[in-house]
């Protein structure tokens, strides 16, 4: 009998193929001698037609039924070798023949049809399981965005990429599925017709229809929140450039799962307005007090040499003024600590990386603290390790983290011995920076509580607002490091953290090495 | 006209502007004022003034902009003041053409230590380029392009040589990394800051005794660097 082939190639093969089986199983019931017994030849078409049309599909099926019917009349009734019939019987037995070929034909045909649309309906289950799944892990817009791409990609053979809707901003970028990019001109004018419209648009569709894309709005309760452009991989018939209704109902939980994350990320905006205001209430309060004595020292010295300045003798005179300066100074280190941290908080420490050599900001800090604190150098030491990589790091808020270091170990521990900082590098992934004091240290539970705003250590009568770590801490986690505080062996405090090394950075060429060699040869 | 040395403070509080004045006409400057943008152009026209302090934050017009169009006028030093939130301008201005910067709040003494430094590089200014410069125990020799420590010479790379040389042109004042790189890489390498800081470290290396605590090759944080020639 006939090979069972799969419905593939083009329709006229599957007709000749069709016609061929019929054939076929002619010229095998002539050889086995068929004109005896009728039945069984029948028997035997109707199995060739079950087949071709199992294998070949509807059309192919009714060919080659009247083919077989055509040749079983010819070859099989008599008188053969010729298409009369005789017989009312042999007239029943054609007819019925051809009529069970018809009808297994059609049901075999509508089984078929059902495991398609089966096949099909679970395929689109599966694409829209896996763009839920992956939309639900996204945490993140660009995240979302990528994955649906992908998701839609891998579902239907499209390129396709969303020009998100930022609702001050309009289009600013592209999303691709492996990456982003500036939108073009034209994609910006279909697109903002798309958004203008809230109808689809482009090629296939009623209008925009020269664009080389369609063009769908991703439309979510507050409105258009993105636009996904298509294109299909394959050059299709003009019926087909419409996006199926799989893509549609991809871009539509897209919509929805782009809504999501705008959602929370509204909300951690607001988040972060709620938290800014609360701290600057807690700022307002706790800080007045620090804040006005040094403004009331200010005011009575001042007014008190405004009043009787030339009474006063020069010694006292001058003692007034060294005051108002040395109180004038602190109250400005107190604003520019509380600003720094407010900034902080609210998001607004803008971070200008580059690379940086941390023996320079050490160098800096050295240069600071000598020049206003007028003490010995041999208070502020360091050991710098000499294979030090160079940091992406922002220069002037990294000298200000080791600057409120060393600061709060001048300040707190309460001895000569020399403060260190020690920078070395850590199995090629951080820098470890280290501010070690020898003085009384703090007790175990203010090991972490020291980084909390406004605190203060256990009979802590200093000038600072309890900022210093705070701010520290901050910074050092918009670089991506750590910091934490551990007692120093032997007494004291050591404060460290962490800079992350995030790449090769510039090194000094060989070239230059070579030169300095040959200029040394000449 | 007297024949003090004049001063123009372009400044739109009137205490500070005060405070300003009096510290320095008893330092015995000639104080000329101005508390926008239009009168400063003014008064750089018709007084000629020899060292120039900017304030960033005008009301008439942006401090920054004011630069280019001081500079067009006259090769007088200027000396920007900033708030320390306008850090940026600070070093645009500087790539403006500013010779240098202070950052409110300052005292006086560091108003008047840099009103000197950008004296002492008008004096130069008109005169003939200079061929050496020496400060510390260096002398920079920008014709034979050699440096020497007392009188023994001391090896420089191609790249280091030029580094020096364009911070010794300009003694004790501060050049941003930008203006370093262009002078020393040219203006293809905007974006290598890092090559700055490698080749300042070997340079330190070599003219330093403590490079932790460096007196001549100082980093300004976030600005550039700045030669320092007294001891």
């Amino acid at each position: 009998m006939a090979k069972r082939v799969r419905a593939r190639g083009g329709p006229a093969t599957r007709c000749l193929l069709g016609i061929a089986t019929a054939a076929a199983a002619t010229l095998l019931a002539l050889w086995l001698g068929g004109r005896h017994d009728l039945t069984n030849t029948v028997i035997g078409y109707l199995f060739a037609i079950a087949l071709v049309s199992m294998g070949l599909g509807y059309r192919s099926a009714v060919l080659a039924a009247v083919t077989s019917a055509l040749c079983f009349d010819y070859f099989f009734l008599p008188p053969y070798g010729s298409l009369n019939i005789n017989t009312g019987r042999d007239w029943a037995t054609e007819l019925s023949m051809f009529g069970v070929a018809v009808v297994v034909s059609s049901l075999n045909e509508r089984l078929r049809r059902q495991a398609c649309a089966a096949r099909l309906s679970e395929r689109r289950m599966e694409s829209l399981y896996g763009l839920v799944k992956d939309l639900a892990d996204a945490h993140s817009m660009s995240d979302l965005l990528t994955a649906g791409l992908r998701q839609m990609e891998s579902a239907a053979a499209v390129a396709a990429r969303i020009l998100p809707l930022d609702g001050k901003n309009g289009f600013r970028s592209v999303i691709f599925a492996d990456g982003q990019g500036d939108p073009t001109g034209d994609d910006l004018i279909s697109a903002t017709w798309v958004a203008d419209h809230l109808q689809p648009a482009g090629r296939g569709m009623r209008d925009l229809s020269e664009a080389e894309d369609c063009f769908l709005p991703l439309l979510a309760e507050r409105g258009c929140v993105g636009v996904l452009a298509i294109r299909p991989l394959e050059t299709t018939s003009d019926a087909d450039l419409r996006p199926s209704s799989l893509l549609q109902t991809m871009a539509r939980q897209m919509a929805m799962a782009i809504e999501r994350i705008l959602l929370s990320e509204e909300k951690r905006a607001a988040q972060i307005e709620a938290e800014t205001e609360q701290i600057r209430n807690a700022v307002l309060c706790s800080v007045s007090h620090d804040l006005r004595t040094p403004l009331t020292v200010i005011t009575s010295a001042s007014s008190t040499l405004v009043e009787h300045g030339n009474r006063l003798k020069s010694p006292v005179r001058a003692e007034m003024s060294r005051l108002i300066y040395e109180e004038a100074q602190r109250l400005g280190a107190l604003l520019k600590s509380l600003l720094d941290v407010t900034r902080l908080q609210a998001g607004r420490l803008r971070v200008n990386r580059d690379w940086e050599s941390l023996e320079e900001v050490v160098a800096s800090v050295l240069r600071h603290v000598d020049a206003r604190t007028g003490q010995a150098k041999w208070r502020l030491r360091s050991y710098l390790a000499s294979d030090l990589p160079p940091v992406e790091i922002d220069a002037v808020l990294i000298e200000q983290v080791l600057l409120n270091l060393v600061d709060n170990a001048l300040s707190h521990a309460k001895t000569d011995l020399p403060i260190e900082i020690s920078i070395s590098a850590q199995d090629g992934n951080d820098v470890l920076i280290a501010v070690t004091d020898h003085g009384q240290g703090i007790r175990d539970d203010e090991l972490t509580l020291i980084f909390d705003k406004f605190y203060r250590t256990h009979g802590d009568s200093g000038s600072g607002l309890g900022l210093g770590l705070t701010l520290a801490q901050g910074i050092v986690a918009s670089h991506g490091g750590k910091i934490w505080a551990t007692p120093t062996p032997g007494g004291g405090l050591t404060v460290q953290f962490t800079l992350p090394i995030t790449g090769a950075g510039p090194t000094n060429l060989e070239e230059e090495a070579l030169e300095g060699e040959r200029a040394r040869a000449r | 006209m007297t024949g003090a040395t004049s001063v123009l403070i372009v400044e739109d509080d009137y205490k500070i502007l005060r405070v300003f004045s009096a510290s320095l006409e008893v330092e015995g400057y000639r104080v000329v004022d101005a508390s926008n943008g239009q009168q400063a152009i003014e008064q750089v026209r018709t007084q000629n003034p020899d060292v120039i302090l900017l304030d960033l934050g005008l009301p008439d017009i942006d401090g920054l902009a004011l630069v280019p169009t001081l500079r067009s006028h006259t090769a007088t030093p200027i000396i920007v003041v900033s708030a320390r939130e306008q850090d940026a301008d600070k070093v645009k201005a500087l790539d403006a053409g500013a010779n240098d910067y202070l950052t409110k709040p300052f005292s006086v003494p560091e108003l008047l230590a840099r009103i000197r430094v950008a004296l002492r590089s008008r004096a130069q200014v008109g005169s003939l380029p200079r061929t050496t410069i020496s400060f510390g125990d260096y002398r920079l020799d920008l014709v034979g392009r050699r440096l020497w420590r007392h009188d023994r010479p001391i090896l420089l790379t191609a790249t280091e040589f030029k580094l020096l040389a364009t911070l010794a042109r300009r003694p004790d004042e501060v050049v941003t990394t930008s203006t370093l790189l262009r002078e020393a890489w040219g203006s293809a390498h905007q974006s290598k800051k890092g090559y700055v800081r490698v080749y300042m470290h070997s340079l330190r290396q070599k003219l330093e005794t403590d490079p932790a605590r460096p007196r001549h090759l100082v980093n300004e944080s976030g600005l550039g660097y700045r030669l320092c020639t007294s001891q």
